[in-house]
């Protein structure tokens, strides 16, 4: 398949394309509206601020080109920072407007930061991609999405519960990194990607 | 279950992964892109690479090192370290396959770009390093481009990185020497801890773990020089505190 990444200026765009490139698929960038459209799957990365990639993307008219993919009911898939874009709006810094995409916004977790390896629960008795309470993933972020539970997938524990994955028709987001969650996370992004190739 | 992070550290010098010991000798090991794949293989939580000569030598950092390891494909996060002095340094680090940065030197020399960089790549990708030093019972950031001690600026205890990196810098490079009295000191600093230096012996790391604010452990020389040493301190210590030791399928 081909993942195309969006390349909002400030992703750690090339870890991502290591990691598919590692799972087989073929990898490419992109940071137009009809690429955005086109795309047989959408990336939104996930390292930098909310505010800083918002103004990126409304001042080039790609957040449009997001939303109107996900009407359309294509995939996207956001990580970390790409997942909390879709959300309503974060106050991660300054009150600014997400995509609207997710029925929440991102709040500031009641503690410093999230930046740990930990296991994730799926909302699920068995989890469609083949996650299990023995996989690790790579946690580092300071905001989380808060907003309708039957949205979440996944949630995680540190001190209390929160977000770890959500899912609305064909756009996923997830908190931690997989690309940087050696063979649980490229386990998971391989049945991600195969989900979106069965249908 | 959430767990703390044992980090590796990869000292580069003249473009060459070294064993470092006291900021004061080096012992060449061959290509840092060699050692990050053992390290990603072995399956640490984290690695650090450290262009320890870049800002000696008044460079920026090592973009074309980061580009190369990017290539290798690896799914272990990388912090990078080493010449950043400026928010598009910072930037150009993050684009070239660093998932957070480490700065030290500018700390010092410009105060306000702690701030500067945290409001573009968010503070969850910036740490702190603070080499350490006890002198005459107070606590002092080791200069190693003036090899003198300096007062802490106060840049590292206000909320701006996620982490602050402290080294022991009278026991960098030695084994199981690391001093645990540091630890009576991290609650002057918002930031979190990762500790460094010298921290090999797992009943320490234990006692280090049990610190809320330590979040991470760095450990270097051993790590890059003994092979399955990572598996081997993981089974040491607390499985409470980290991830069970992984040892690859062929």
């Amino acid at each position: 398949m081909q993942i195309s990444l969006l390349n909002y200026g400030i992703g750690n765009i090339e870890c991502l394309k290591g990691c598919i490139r590692s799972l087989g698929h073929k990898i490419q960038l992109i940071n137009d509206y009809d690429s955005i459209i086109d795309a047989e799957i959408l990336l939104l990365p996930g390292v930098g601020s909310f505010p800083a990639a918002m103004r990126y993307l409304t001042a080039t008219g790609l957040d449009f080109a997001i939303k109107k993919r996900h009407d359309i009911n294509k995939p996207i898939i956001g990580i970390c920072l790409g997942m909390q874009l879709l959300a309503y709006e974060s106050d991660e810094f300054m009150m600014t407007k997400g995509l609207g995409i997710l029925d929440g916004a991102v709040k500031k977790l009641p503690f410093s930061h999230h930046i740990c390896w930990n296991s994730i629960s799926s909302k699920k008795s068995k989890d469609m991609y083949g996650i299990s309470s023995s996989d690790y993933f790579y946690f580092n972020h300071s905001y989380h999405f808060v907003g309708n539970e039957d949205q979440v997938i996944y949630d995680v524990h540190y001190g209390i519960r929160f977000t770890a994955g959500v899912k609305l028709g064909n756009t996923i987001g997830l908190q931690f990194h997989p690309e940087k969650s050696q063979a649980s996370g490229k386990r998971l992004l391989k049945n991600i990607f195969d989900s979106f190739d069965n249908e | 279950m959430n767990k703390k992070r044992m980090s590796a550290v990869v000292t580069v010098k003249k473009n060459i992964a070294v064993q470092s010991v006291g900021y004061k000798k080096y012992y060449p090991l061959g290509s840092p892109e060699q050692v990050v794949l053992n390290l990603d293989r072995w399956a640490v939580d984290e690695i650090f690479i450290i262009s320890i000569d870049r800002s000696r030598n008044n460079q920026g950092p090592d973009i074309d090192l980061l580009k190369r390891i990017a290539k290798l494909q690896i799914s272990t996060p990388i912090v990078y370290g080493g010449g950043i002095k400026s928010l598009p340094d910072a930037i150009e680090v993050i684009q070239s396959g660093a998932d957070r940065i480490l700065v030290d030197c500018a700390i010092d020399y410009n105060p306000t770009l702690l701030q500067d960089i945290a409001s573009v790549i968010g503070s969850q990708a910036l740490i702190g390093s603070l080499p350490f030093c006890m002198e005459n019972n107070a606590p002092f950031k080791y200069d190693y481009l003036q090899n003198k001690l300096v007062k802490i600026e106060c840049a590292y205890t206000q909320p701006i990185c996620s982490e602050i990196m402290f080294v022991d810098v009278k026991n960098e490079g030695g084994s199981g020497s690391f001093d645990l009295s540091i630890l009576d000191h991290l609650e002057k600093f918002s930031p979190d801890a990762i500790l460094f230096g010298g921290l090999t012996d797992p009943r320490k790391i234990n006692i280090a773990y049990e610190n809320n604010k330590v979040k991470a452990i760095a450990i270097g020389n051993l790590f890059t020089h003994t092979e399955h040493a990572l598996q081997k301190i993981c089974s040491s210590i607390n499985p409470e505190y980290s991830r069970p030791p992984f040892y690859e399928q062929r």
